[in-house]
């Protein structure tokens, strides 16, 4: 799988969308209603209650916007990708990523390159400029470097976790309802950690280690206290997306193999 | 009519083919209630806020998850497969109302999760976290008509999309733009109580509030004499308006089907 | 020198068991059971270079199953398998760059984009060189005529234009060997005989090898000169087609024209395959006596205005040898 090819799936996917160039700009406009509506929400509660576990209003916002921004970042890699794995497997359309020379996992992803989060992305990026704006944090540069790494690597964790799930089709034909409990899992991210009991924030950073994706960043990012990390392991957040993508690209190869050997 | 029930029970025992998730839906439900418990829990304490306690919250949150899990929100997905696969004419030439056919057929995935998620849910929720009793009575029976009435416009919503479908060709973007009309004004998570004066005004106005908030505040009996009557009769009306406006989308979306031959 | 080598191949499937009934959906909460099914059973055989090859049998005999384990689909529970002196599986990428496949019923082609790009895509997949991919391409699309449509989205074009495609693109890079898993399927006659052609061609001219599936048998007769019939997963059959013939069409199919219809005629050794009054069509073996002995015997009791005696067409031995398969569940000896 070369950058060339990559390059050349991407051209192929724009000018694919742009077949149906009203339907995605409708469809675009329509999910930003859609994330606005969860905002507004969020907004709405936090002007009734002020503010929640000590976090106000842009501050849930930075933490909101956070999760949101890296999950359309990972799941354009990721989510089509996956979920759609299930009808390839049964239809047996999968198999023809299997006789090209490539990385069946790299061609696949590539292939799915899924555009339409840009009304995610846009969304969330906007909102997030303007919490931060906002808060009006003395920020120095590292801390900086340190949001945009965590971006990477948040991207990376909801990468790694959906290619995990993926990666069940081969084993279970049906999967969809695992992606349902990712989403459902998902929303407790929304909300700031501490409100939650030992047994949860153990899950969240141990098992389904979505807390790196934006809490600790953000906890880190404005002083907050975490109760389960240190603060020296700071730098170490960071660290964890790229060990879960490539745990969970692992895990897909895997199941690929699996796959070769059981048979659709 | 023994043929639409026909079809409720094929929904039903179709349904029965993904009963591996069962297990799987209810931990889903899980985390949805336990969620918002430790939210409510964050934000009113203890001691409770003037007006509303954690129980109340606690069990306004179980009610809302496991009513939208009965909700008929998969009408409009259906109608775009038929449409795009195109076996929507088929649909149409069987003696039947297609209509009511999806109705019905909606009806029997409720009643599968009904048993097959919400009993099992509710009950565990009752243990894990307490659920409040109905206020009365009489808001019980309320209650259930609420439920009915949610059940009957987030039918109508969904199947008004998907008649939109036929001329906007986006039954993507007409679902998303819903859904997130449904999250603003339902007050599923946030009741109604706790909007701000002017945005409660709005939602208060709008059908969506029936999808979450209405049967919530009336089981909890926070909806007093004069507004249960109030939001029922609005309630009627707004079934009676979109009943109206979706037969005449319906009629003009068949005549269109037929002129682009399907 | 052969260029596909198997050797006591057998594909085991698991299949997982629901339980019927609403106690059984109870039970399927808490247990999986499975029932293990060989797909491909002990199959071995080699294919030399250069060779076409058709692989045929019913449904549910393993065709594809061996197509995709001899492309690096699947992988083997037992036994070996070569491909251009690789095995498949293990050196998948390789072995895939050497190789074209060809899947009747699953498209690899951008549906929304001109078959253009979809070539173009397959350039870069494959990294073939400028000057091999313009020549190729431009030979293919002329035997095929593609030209006339290359432009136009797939969504748009017939079946028998989306296949044609679909085998140009296979051969591009310029495969050694050719997999088509049924590539005539629902196509129409013209579109039929056009791809045919073209596969001939392909082989005899171009030295591809070919392996295809079908259940046509005319796919079989224009372009392969050898056919392995399988059946539940073993090799029933290797030989050419007039040797299956010779072996299994021994029958006459003979039609004789009555001047009145002679009633209900019971000859000993013949079948009455067909009677429409006047004109009666009998199966007449070859034997003791010969095809033409039967028929002058009956002539010499029975006023025959005509006659004629016809060979079975393959389809019929098929037929045939599928169903004496099914009778005697024991395969005949191998041929070749």
């Amino acid at each position: 799988m070369t950058l060339l090819l990559f390059s050349k799936l991407v051209r192929l996917l724009l000018k694919e969308k742009m077949e149906y160039r009203a339907d995605f700009v409708l469809s675009a406009f329509a999910q930003i209603i859609s994330y606005a509506g969860d905002y507004i929400v969020i907004w709405l509660f936090m002007k009734q209650f002020n503010s929640i576990a000590g976090w106000n209003w842009p501050e849930i916002a930075l933490l909101y916007s956070i999760g949101l921004f890296t999950y359309a970042l990972g799941a354009s890699f990721s989510f089509v990708q996956m979920s759609g794995l299930e009808g390839q497997v049964r239809e047996g359309t999968f198999d023809t990523l299997l006789i090209k020379p490539v990385n069946p996992y790299l061609y696949l992803i590539s292939r799915g390159f899924n555009l339409a989060y840009v009304a995610h992305i846009s969304i969330s990026g906007t909102v997030l400029i303007w919490a931060i704006a906002q808060l009006n944090l003395q920020w120095s540069w590292t801390d900086y470097v340190y949001l945009l790494l965590a971006l990477i690597s948040g991207a990376m964790i909801h990468a790694g976790l959906l290619t995990a799930i993926g990666a069940t089709t081969f084993v279970w034909v049906r999967t969809g309802y695992l992606f349902s409990l990712f989403f459902q899992l998902k929303e407790f991210i929304s909300y700031p950690l501490p409100i939650f009991g030992t047994v949860v924030q153990l899950l969240l950073t141990v098992g389904v280690p979505l807390a790196f994706v934006n809490f600790y960043p953000a906890a880190f990012l404005l002083s907050y206290e975490t109760s389960l990390i240190p603060h020296w392991a700071k730098w170490l957040v960071p660290l964890a997306g790229p060990l879960i993508y490539g745990l969970g690209y692992r895990f897909w190869m895997y199941g690929a193999n699996k796959y070769q050997g059981a048979g659709g | 009519m023994s043929t639409y029930f026909m079809f409720t029970l094929k929904a039903f025992v179709n349904q029965l083919a993904f009963r591996s998730e069962v297990w799987l839906r209810l931990l889903g439900n899980y985390f949805a209630i336990l969620i918002q418990v430790e939210i409510w829990r964050a934000v009113i304490g203890n001691g409770g806020s003037a007006s509303t306690t954690v129980e109340q919250m606690i069990t306004y949150s179980i009610l809302n998850t496991l009513l939208f899990a009965l909700l008929l929100n998969r009408v409009s997905s259906k109608v775009d497969g038929s449409l795009k696969s195109g076996s929507i004419a088929s649909e149409l030439i069987k003696p039947l109302s297609y209509p009511l056919y999806l109705l019905f057929d909606g009806l029997g995935q409720s009643l599968y999760q009904f048993i097959f998620t919400v009993i099992p849910s509710l009950i565990l929720a009752w243990i894990l976290f307490g659920m409040l009793p109905p206020a009365s009575t009489i808001h019980f029976i309320a209650f259930l008509g609420a439920l009915l009435m949610a059940l009957i416009l987030s039918f109508l919503l969904g199947y008004l999309v998907s008649l939109l479908a036929f001329w906007f060709l986006s039954h993507f973007a007409l679902s998303w733009t819903l859904g997130g009309l449904i999250t603003i004004f339902s007050g599923s998570f946030l009741p109604l109580w706790f909007y701000s004066p002017s945005w409660a005004a709005v939602a208060k106005l709008l059908p969506f509030q029936y999808l979450g908030y209405v049967p919530a505040a009336i089981y909890l009996g926070n909806l007093n004499e004069a507004e249960l009557w109030r939001t029922i009769a609005l309630g009627l009306i707004w079934i009676i308006l979109l009943l109206v406006v979706a037969h005449w989308l319906w009629g003009k979306a068949v005549r269109r089907l037929i002129v682009q031959g399907g | 020198m052969s260029i596909i080598a198997v050797n006591g191949i057998t594909k085991t499937y698991r299949q997982y068991r629901r339980f019927p009934g609403l106690i059984g959906s109870v039970r399927s909460l808490f247990t999986r059971q499975y029932t293990e099914e060989d797909a491909v059973n002990n199959m071995s055989f080699t294919i030399n270079e250069g060779e076409a090859v058709g692989y045929l049998g019913p449904n549910g005999a393993g065709k594809s199953t061996m197509i995709k384990m001899m492309t690096g689909i699947l992988v083997p529970t037992n036994g070996d398998i070569k491909v251009l002196g690789v095995v498949p599986h293990e050196a998948r990428k390789a072995n895939a760059q050497q190789i074209g496949v060809v899947f009747g019923q699953r498209s690899q082609l951008w549906w929304d984009l001109p078959v253009t790009d979809s070539f173009d895509l397959h350039k870069y997949i494959y990294k073939i060189p400028d000057s091999a991919f313009r020549k190729n391409l431009e030979l293919c699309m002329s035997l095929l005529s593609i030209h006339e449509f290359v432009q136009k989205p797939v969504r748009q074009l017939s079946l028998g234009q989306r296949m044609r495609v679909e085998i140009a693109m296979a051969l591009l890079h310029e495969p050694k060997i050719l997999f088509l898993d049924e590539p005539t399927i629902g196509l129409d006659v013209m579109a039929k005989d056009q791809i045919r052609r073209f596969l001939r061609t392909v082989n005899r001219e171009r030295k591809v090898t070919i392996v295809l599936t079908t259940h046509d048998m005319k796919d079989i007769e224009e372009i392969c000169p050898r056919m392995l019939v399988v059946n539940k997963g073993s090799l029933v059959y290797d030989g050419s087609v007039e040797d299956l013939r010779a072996k299994l069409g021994s029958e006459r199919k003979v039609i004789i024209d009555f001047r009145v219809d002679p009633g209900l005629l019971d000859i000993p050794g013949i079948t009455l395959l067909q009677d429409e009054g006047i004109r009666k069509t009998f199966l007449v073996p070859r034997g003791e006596s010969t095809v033409f002995e039967h028929v002058s015997r009956i002539a010499s009791q029975y006023p025959v205005e005509d006659a004629s005696i016809e060979s079975l067409d393959i389809e019929s031995v098929i037929r045939k040898l599928y169903l004496q398969l099914a009778s005697e569940e024991q395969p005949i000896s191998k041929i070749g």
